[in-house]
């Protein structure tokens, strides 16, 4: 570790995250020149939840890199409430529809992302009496399951009868059912910090009945078209990805997002990208930000794969496979070339069949795997949202809003690094802001109170508090000092749970006792 | 330059406290949000705000493009000027009387405010894209002819996906949702055009006429103004026809649309320039407004079908049209009729030439060898409610007896533009457009023009004139509101090379032909015509020997401080990028020549009196008994030539009297009749009058002095019908008297002498009179994705060429009513840009040197799928 480098500038601590049995999509090489040493943290399923968060605590891991398996989800999304002060990346909300279909879908819904008609049922004779009405051909899928590797659970349907016969015997739940787009290629476009890194046509084969076209046919980087760029950039704003992956189709000159998720198979080149662009954000700018020109993928692609990856030797750090979290391994601690998943000849791409012998059949899963995947199909969610709030925003959040640039997003960081932020408006002070771009960040950027400084009027400014309570919390404040946790909202008389959940979204602890006295 | 227009926030400000001072006649809304979050306002007028929605409406959009402030000061003038008026303004009153009016004043605020507070010319929205450059063209994100590009960055960017952009989805929901618009114009700056929306093909839709008219009459309304004429041009291939603009979206849906180019800057100087554009467009809004219950999608009265020429001759026209089919009934309703002199012309109070309930009119008094337009549409005689037009229609009256007419186009190697710093002046011959004035980068730059004139004798004299050229975009050039354009006929023979600049710059003109055409004259998809004088018609005759004339045309050629360019860009209509044969540059003639003239003498001559009748001898008066002597003589036309070959200009009969035994109060009359063998009293008593030939003479006029009786219109018409059939015509001497009785008063005329015996004179040009033969067997064929059509051309000695036209809506009969296709002696040809999916009738005219053209031979085109 260079020490003078850790004088100059405090970097957070980073972990990289992974499970047993799941390939690995980063390695420390794709943080060549991060100053630090790199921890890793393995899950090994089962009843290591508690283990795994000590040893997050003990190496004082500030920042948890990896992609979380659909299995796993629940079980992260309590380790990630356990570690307030970690941050993971992606969030667990980012990562809400790696999780399942039905989760791909309620996000689009949710931020009103073009997505195909889209009908889930938990009750299966409304379910059925819906494939009575609709119109044929439908796409069927499997929600949820320990892998979804490879689109065996993509069906397109051509008939009731056809339909009937396949909730039959897959007894898929929930019964997930889609609109058909009629087409024979969908568009893969990956992004990092929101901005289209790579993109490329994925054709289905000769006389190949489309439904996911990740079996057959081949791939093509030419004129991928603005609309499906534009859609994909809009998905991971609303997920606000540090890095993403939507299939999007395109039918009569509209674009439709078909899947989106952190999870996906990329060049290694690709995820030393990332790995830069992350050192970018958790430096908060100290580290340059790689500039990853628009299209850059249509002369990438005329590019010998092989040279590709010979040159990421050259140029970037060592060879190490890895792919994407939900492939599982025979080997615990299993290696395994990936490689020949990323040449772009057609017979590999995406006929990677050849792969599969490495790759356990579902049924083979250990069980501490498949027990662990039990649980998470009994959650039917809500769709998780990570609320921006100023003071603990990412660099990859703040490039969210409109009008929000490079340069500027790191000079917002820092001056809200310096700075007690009471409201936004001070940002005008940074120029090139104008008032009404700070209107327009406010209302995508919840800003909260702070409980410990607001007043009785701004309080009872907010609908869930309300006058009488905005008096009670202030009179509060002043008798017992200032709120170290918002669960002590709770000891004012007529406050309960329920109350507490909805005046969260409005109000932060922003200045602690402590911090303040020191 | 800034400080007087008014900022988004302003501008909403003022038109709230209207609406709240105002809430019957203003109401302000939202009807959406932009990518800064601004609300987009919207601001309705209306007389009865209850009902604003029931009532037919006009749709204004300003400021889509960020930098055009036209539309968002416009909106606020007009709103304060019916503010102001209404009280006592009847042009408001009546425009309002079953109108509303929405306004987005600006449909772009964050470019606007972008536009106002950093950059002043930005276009676009302010979108953020993906690869981090800003700005959508709203104007190119709507879906009808949408194109994709990847190239974000470029000013004309229209977005990933039609309606991708909040301010575009806004104006679609609200057009929507609001069925009762059926006008709309957006305002954009600069050029002063008019673009009428287009549906990307070659053929005019059935409303062109519809959305001209409304563009004319508003550009009436602006000229009252300002004096400054507004051009109309509706886009047709090849030009690069504008894809995804809310124009087409709007026209989409039923509306009548278009697009108004203002001044000749985006932010124009506020005080000299800005201000007089307000005040054009406010009565020529308001005259839009007026228009729109006319063409309300529910209300609409149908348009008259089938309107055509049944007749033209050379100085009259027979219109008809169907009867009208109204459930209204017939006696409700009557026919407005229009004539206009030159196209896209507007249907104003002072060009309405007839009122009528018949389904025919006739329209006399035209100047022959000259084109006409004429509009109709039916008004519902209770209601006061008018019909859309019917598709203009468009002749030109035949030459005069005397005259020939020539259209000649331009050799395209001798046609070009030569400009001071261009490297490679030849280059620009023949092909694309002619660049006249001066600008930065070209330096001065002249336009020659060589047309030849190989088909007119040396001898013509030219009666009239006029070099005609198409001014193509207006919006790119920029031309500021000054200098002119003017033609001059080049000394060709002191002439050097006509591709050298120094030497176009130093040609000598031996005359400037016509008015130049001033800077506010200059109107895009309006031809301009240079009217020769007749000392100027001399001046081009005397090139007719060389075989071809030389014009230079030129333009400005200082820039002021600040100005990059006063260029105007005229159509070559040669080369990839010409509009092709409908408009290039033409120079029309009409001529007539030095007249052939032959005398004939009386084959036998007559005095016929109650008492006898004596050859040979001319005396005519009243006899002892009062009674009156006739006097007639018989002329034979054999020895004309053949009446079908001969055009008589003029005839006169001579007479010269030998001796008066009169009465000062005698007058002498000469009619012509048919001649007949009975030379008898009571056969000439009972005569047939023809015409009276000249007017008739008194005693004391004669002084023994000749008498000449000229021939009128009509007595030379008839003259030459006796000729064609070849039939004798004879004339009579008849006296009358003031006083009841008179007697024994006779003027004795001379009868065979040498000099003085009566003779009719007769002025004529050899000249074909009627049409060579029709082509035959006229078929089309569709040939590489074109329609081509081919026919067997007449073998008759004096033809000269046909006539190829296309109307989409009905037979033409005349060879202008449609679009010319091609002209000459060929026998196929393609129609170039021809839409497939269009019915169409094709009709091919024969023609002589003359010319007089052949009846039509049509053909009609059947679209598998006809489109419309």
């Amino acid at each position: 570790m260079d020490e003078n480098m850790a004088k100059k500038r405090k970097l957070p601590k980073i972990g990289l995250l992974y499970l047993d049995y799941v390939l690995r999509f980063f390695d420390r090489s794709n943080f060549k020149g991060w100053p630090d040493k790199i921890e890793q943290v393995v899950y090994h399923w089962g009843n290591d939840k508690d283990r795994f968060i000590a040893e997050v605590k003990r190496k004082k891991i500030d920042i948890l890199v990896g992609n979380i398996p659909a299995t796993a989800y629940e079980t992260f999304a309590e380790i990630a409430k356990a570690l307030p002060n970690v941050r993971f990346v992606p969030s667990i909300e980012t990562q809400f529809a790696n999780k399942s279909k039905e989760n791909v879908t309620l996000f689009c819904e949710k931020h009103g992302l073009s997505h195909p008609r889209t009908e889930i049922f938990y009750d299966r004779d409304a379910g059925y009496e819906y494939l009575k009405k609709c119109d044929y051909p439908i796409i069927v899928k499997r929600s949820y399951g320990p892998s979804n590797y490879g689109g065996y659970y993509v069906h397109k349907v051509k008939s009731e009868k056809e339909a009937r016969k396949l909730f039959d015997t897959k007894k898929y739940h929930p019964m997930y059912i889609q609109e058909c787009i009629p087409l024979r290629a969908d568009i893969r476009v990956m992004l990092i910090g929101h901005k289209p890194a790579c993109a490329f046509w994925r054709v289905a084969g000769e006389g190949m009945e489309l439904t996911n076209t990740s079996q057959g046919g081949y791939m093509a980087y030419d004129d991928v078209p603005m609309g499906a760029l534009e859609l994909a950039v809009e998905a991971s704003k609303a997920a606000k990805a540090e890095y993403w992956a939507c299939d999007i189709a395109e039918y009569d000159g509209k674009f439709y997002i078909l899947e989106c998720a952190t999870a996906f198979a990329a060049f290694p080149y690709f995820r030393d990208w990332i790995g830069q662009y992350l050192m970018w954000d958790f430096s908060e700018g100290y580290f340059k930000k790689p500039h990853i020109p628009l299209y850059n993928w249509e002369e990438l692609g005329k590019i010998n794969p092989s040279l590709l990856r010979t040159m990421r030797h050259i140029e970037f750090s060592r060879y190490v496979p890895s792919a994407d979290g939900a492939i599982y391994l025979n080997d615990r601690e299993g290696e395994w070339d990936v490689e020949l998943t990323e040449e772009s000849i057609p017979e590999d791409i995406p006929d990677n069949s050849h792969l599969f012998e490495f790759i356990k059949d579902e049924k083979d899963l250990p069980e501490v795997v498949t027990q662990e995947a039990r649980k998470g199909e009994e959650i039917h969610e809500q769709v998780q949202d990570r609320e921006m709030t100023i003071e603990d925003i990412t660099l990859t959040e703040l490039m969210t809003l409109h009008g929000m640039e490079e340069d500027l997003a790191v000079e917002v960081m820092s001056y809200i690094r310096t700075h007690e932020i009471e409201s936004l408006d001070e940002l005008a002070k940074i120029e090139g802001i104008e008032r009404q771009t700070i209107r327009l960040w406010a209302q995508e950027l919840k800003e909260k109170l702070d409980i410990n400084k607001a007043d009785e009027k701004a309080l009872s400014n907010i609908k869930a508090i309300g006058k009488k309570l905005a008096k009670k919390i202030v009179e509060y404040r002043e008798k017992n000092g200032k709120f170290e946790k918002l669960d002590e909202l709770l000891q004012i008389k007529g406050l309960g749970g329920k109350k507490l959940e909805k005046i969260g979204r409005y109000v932060a602890i922003k200045s602690k006792k402590s911090s303040d006295e020191k | 330059m800034k400080q007087l227009y008014h900022s988004y926030d302003e501008a909403v400000e003022l038109f709230t406290e209207l609406a709240r001072r105002r809430p019957e006649l203003f109401r302000v809304e939202t009807i959406g949000q932009t990518w800064e979050k601004r609300e987009i306002a919207l601001v309705t007028i209306s007389r009865e705000m209850q009902s604003a929605e029931e009532r037919p409406a006009l749709f204004f959009t300003g400021t889509i493009h960020a930098r055009e402030w036209i539309g968002i000061e416009l909106a606020i003038a007009f709103c304060q000027y019916i503010d102001r008026n209404i009280d006592y303004d009847k042009t408001v009153q009546e425009a309002l009387e079953k109108t509303t009016i929405y306004l987005v004043p600006c449909a772009n605020p964050d470019g606007f405010e972008y536009s106002r507070k950093h950059f002043s010319f930005w276009r676009k929205n302010r979108r953020q894209n993906a690869d981090g450059s800003y700005g959508v063209d709203l104007n190119r994100n709507f879906p009808i002819g949408f194109v994709k590009s990847n190239n974000p960055a470029s000013n004309v960017y229209g977005g990933p996906e039609p309606f991708s952009e909040p301010e575009t989805r806004a104006l679609r929901d609200f057009v929507l949702s609001h069925r009762n618009i059926s006008i709309a114009l957006d305002y954009h700056s600069q050029g002063n055009v008019f673009f009428p929306a287009h549906d990307f093909r070659h053929e005019d839709t059935i409303d062109t006429t519809d959305l001209n008219v409304l563009c004319a009459n508003m550009a009436e309304e602006i000229r009252k103004i300002s004096d400054r004429e507004y051009g109309i041009h509706q886009g047709k291939p090849p030009a690069k026809l504008i894809s995804g603009s809310g124009r087409e979206f709007y026209y989409s849906q039923g509306i009548i649309a278009s697009v108004v180019e203002v001044g000749t800057r985006n932010i124009s100087d506020y005080l000299d320039d800005m201000i007089e554009h307000i005040r054009e467009q406010i009565p020529a809004l308001l005259s839009a407004a007026k228009e729109a219950p006319n063409y309300a999608a529910n209300l609409s009265m149908p348009r008259p079908e089938n309107f055509r020429a049944t007749f033209v001759g050379k100085d009259n026209v027979t219109l008809e049209w169907e009867p009208y089919d109204c459930k209204e009934g017939e006696e409700e309703v009557y026919f407005e009729i229009y004539r206009s002199t030159r196209e896209k012309s507007y249907c104003r109070p002072f060009n309405l030439m007839g009122l009528t309930q018949a389904n025919r009119y006739a329209d006399n008094n035209l100047v022959p060898d000259s084109a006409y337009f004429y509009h109709i549409r039916a008004v519902n005689r209770r209601s006061g409610k008018k019909s859309p037009f019917a598709p203009v229609l468009a002749i030109r009256t035949h030459v005069d007896e005397d005259e020939f007419h020539r259209t000649y186009f331009p050799i395209p190697e001798k046609t070009g533009y030569v400009a001071e710093k261009a490297k490679d002046n030849a280059s620009h011959f023949g092909v694309n457009s002619l660049f006249v004035g001066v600008s930065e980068s070209k330096g001065v730059s002249y336009a020659i023009v060589t047309v030849p004139l190989k088909t007119i004798p040396e001898n013509a004299i030219i009666k009239r004139a006029r070099f005609r050229l198409y001014p193509l975009n207006r919006v790119g050039v920029t031309v500021e509101k000054y200098g002119e354009w003017n033609v001059g006929i080049v000394d060709s023979s002191k002439m050097g090379d006509i591709k050298k600049f120094d030497d176009v710059k130093n040609m000598e003109i031996l005359s400037y032909i016509g008015r130049p055409t001033p800077s506010n004259h200059l109107s895009q998809g309006i031809w301009r015509s240079w009217e020769l004088s007749e000392i100027e018609c001399a001046v081009l005759a005397k090139e007719i020997e060389k075989g071809e004339v030389v014009l230079r045309i030129e333009g400005p050629k200082e820039l002021f401080i600040g100005r990059n360019s006063q260029m105007m860009q005229w159509d070559l209509g040669y080369g990839k990028f010409g509009g092709g044969l409908a408009f290039r540059p033409h120079l029309e003639i009409t001529y007539t020549m030095p007249p052939n003239r032959i005398e004939l003498f009386p084959k036998k001559s007559y005095t016929v009196s109650a008492d006898a009748t004596k050859e040979d001898e001319i005396v005519c008066g009243f006899d002892e008994k009062g009674r009156k002597i006739y006097a007639t003589f018989d002329f034979e036309l054999g020895s004309l030539p053949s009446r079908d070959f001969l055009s008589i200009t003029r005839a006169y009969m001579v007479l010269n009297p030998i001796n008066v035994y009169a009465k000062e109060n005698i007058r002498f009359h000469l009619e012509m009749i048919d001649s007949c063998e009975e030379k008898d009293y009571e056969t000439i008593k009972q005569r047939h009058i023809i015409e009276n030939i000249g007017y008739d003479v008194s005693v004391n006029e004669l002084k023994n002095e000749e008498q000449v009786f000229l021939f009128d219109t009509y007595a030379l018409q008839e003259f030459g019908n006796r000729l064609q059939e070849k039939k004798g015509i004879a004339f009579v001497l008849r006296p009358s008297s003031a006083l009841k009785l008179v007697k024994n008063s006779v003027v004795q005329w001379h009868s065979s002498h040498p000099e003085f015996t009566p003779r009719l004179v007769i002025e004529y040009l050899n000249k074909r009179r009627k049409p060579v033969s029709a082509v035959n067997s006229l078929k089309y064929v569709v040939e590489n994705s074109k329609i081509k059509l081919s026919w067997k051309n007449p073998t008759d000695k004096d033809f000269r060429g046909v006539f190829v036209i296309k109307n989409p809506f009905r037979k033409p009969i005349s060879p202008y009513d449609g679009d010319k296709l091609y002209g000459g002696r060929d026998n196929w040809t393609y129609d170039d840009f021809g839409a497939l999916d269009i019915d169409k009738y094709y009709a091919v005219f024969s023609y002589d040197d003359v010319p007089n053209f052949s009846e039509p031979v049509i053909v009609k085109y059947k679209a598998k799928n006809n489109r419309r």
